[in-house]
């Protein structure tokens, strides 16, 4: 493949606008495309499930897919929690959702103790079910996300960088230098794309 | 030059599009005039088409969107196997194109075609607003020496 | 509440009773204090030994290609190992990473202005200079969305004797170049004091 220009300007693959969660397919830990439909199937109904990962490993990405699925035959809300602030707000939304209703959240450890027993009491009370991303187990897991160099490996070429700029090695280097946080890793191919298409010296970052 | 088309389940469907400028290198407050087709749409009913001019980022942000030109016009005929269409406006002073490392402003022409079965198919053609050249990390700032002893006390 | 709880202790101190269960629930909100007071105070020494930072510009907004007259003013006392005045432009873009949000910056122009070592600052009077600035003509003007920005702005960097080095900024603005623009003779625009 070779790069795409925009006129005298190269595009990077790796921008936000085409690796934020939604835009990339899901795929397993292997590469291998994941069937959302037949996640989607196993979401009981008033019920809670979990996607587990570790950071960088696809759940946000997972959770939007399915989201996006889930909304073809129910009502979705799709919410992603920063911080224990978040819940006040988060509580009015599912009190107002329809029963039999699906309320997606994205980091559910983050509410914090009090605000997860209050999510899932009115969760309960309006008969909604809950789907949330956590990075340890917190009750029926409905996947789990790992990740391997293959992984890597098969996004970035979906993603579809010239060779010559981006090779396997800077992939599978990002790779191990993350630790397998995908999403750090490609972060980093983002900058190296950048300074070789540049041909420029280290960066001044803050 | 480049044009993007989002929709997996319609590869024959296509969108091109024509500009004035062949270099697509306008300057601040230019005219512009784009000219496009669409081909492949079958049999399927489109419900409207949306044109627009836009500038977004890109890059490591999240995306940013602003909209200068826009216009939803009815469908096309049915029998029409090849939809023509122009679109025509002075471009306004800013932003300018920018080709940052990691924050990029572009501007596009943005063709939307919707269907009665809620689909949507969407081509960006990208152009220039000002021809800046890209910029690059700074160095770090070298000491200049200055022009006068350097022992200073009162002000001048 | 804090307050009571203090004067309590120290009341029973004074009667020579020792409460050990009061005296180590407050041990770790006097550490707070302590090291607020002592952040506070190293503070003010550093405004007062350093001074403040005063920035003057001849027109406002800029335009790139423009020539500007700049007075940087320095009040303060004691020696200046270093100063310097540079112009920078700076991108900004904040994504999400999974829940948290994150903004990276980056300097993409920094052009140093003028530079001085071993300034003498005197107590009295403040140290000023004047130059002539230009803004780079084939560059960016000043852009700010809400995941996205470019910003221009003027950064004085300082070492003095004895006390840590300190960066101010001052945000500028800059317009997009235009031809049948003159830069205007208005009295000179402060846009900035730091102290």
């Amino acid at each position: 493949m070779t790069v795409q220009w925009i006129g005298r300007h190269a595009r990077n693959p790796f921008a936000t606008r085409f690796i934020r969660p939604g835009m990339i397919p899901p795929l397993d830990a292997e590469g291998r495309p994941v069937s959302v439909a037949a996640l989607a199937a196993r979401v009981p109904r008033g019920g809670f499930m979990a996607l587990v990962g570790p950071h960088g490993s696809g759940k946000s990405n997972l959770l939007t897919a399915l989201a996006a699925h889930l909304a073809h035959d129910a009502v979705v809300l799709q919410s992603r929690v920063r911080g224990a602030r978040d819940v006040p707000g988060l509580l009015a939304r599912i009190a107002r959702l329809p029963v039999g209703a699906i309320a997606c959240i994205d980091g559910w450890e983050r509410l914090g103790t009090l605000g997860r027993v209050a999510v899932r009491g009115v969760a309960w009370c309006r008969g909604c079910d809950l789907v949330v991303t956590a990075h340890r187990p917190c009750g029926p897991v409905l996947a789990r996300c790992t990740t391997t160099p293959s992984l890597l490996a098969r996004l970035v070429a979906l993603l579809g960088p010239d060779e010559a700029v981006i090779g396997h090695d800077d992939v599978a280097a990002a790779y191990d230098r993350h630790a397998g946080n995908v999403r750090e890793a490609l972060l980093e191919l983002y900058d190296l794309f950048e300074q070789r298409i540049r041909g420029s010296a280290a960066a001044v970052r803050t | 030059m480049t044009s993007e088309s989002f929709d997996r389940s319609r590869p024959t469907l296509r969108i091109d599009a024509q500009f004035d400028r062949v270099d697509r290198i306008y300057a601040p407050g230019a005219p512009l005039t784009a000219r496009y087709w669409i081909a492949g749409i079958g049999q399927e009913q489109v419900r409207s088409i949306e044109r627009s001019i836009d500038w977004y980022t890109e890059g490591k942000g999240e995306e940013d969107l602003g909209v200068h030109f826009f216009e939803r016009i009815p469908p096309p005929s049915p029998a029409d196997a090849v939809v023509e269409g122009t679109v025509t406006t002075t471009l306004p002073a800013s932003p300018l194109s920018y080709e940052g490392v990691i924050v990029k402003v572009r501007w596009c022409l943005r063709v939307r075609v919707f269907f009665t079965s809620g689909r949507d198919f969407v081509s960006e053609h990208v152009f220039a607003v000002g021809d800046l050249p890209p910029a690059r990390p700074a160095a770090p700032a070298t000491r200049i020496a200055p022009p006068v002893p350097v022992i200073r006390g009162a002000s001048t | 509440m804090l307050a009571v709880l203090a004067v309590g202790a120290g009341l029973d101190l004074a009667g020579g009773r020792i409460d050990w269960l009061l005296i180590a629930l407050l041990i770790p909100f006097a550490a707070i204090g302590c090291t607020g007071i002592v952040l506070f105070v190293r503070q003010l020494f550093l405004a007062a030994a350093v001074g403040t930072t005063q920035i003057e510009i001849s027109d406002h907004p800029l335009r790139p290609g423009g020539r500007y007259d700049v007075l940087l003013a320095q009040s303060g006392a004691g020696t200046m190992h270093d100063l310097g005045l540079s112009l920078e432009l700076e991108e900004q873009a904040t994504f999400h990473q999974g829940t948290d949000t994150r903004t990276e910056s980056l300097v993409v122009v920094q052009r140093p202005v003028r530079a001085w070592d071993l300034l003498q600052l005197d107590p009295t009077s403040r140290f000023e200079e004047r130059m002539t600035v230009e803004i780079p003509v084939d560059t960016m003007h000043s852009f700010v969305a809400e995941h996205n920005a470019v910003r221009w702005r003027f950064v004085v960097r300082g070492k003095p004797s004895r006390w840590p080095a300190f960066v101010r900024v001052f945000p500028i603005i800059v317009h997009p170049r235009d031809a049948a623009r003159q830069p205007s003779d208005a009295e000179p625009a402060p846009i900035g004091t730091v102290a």
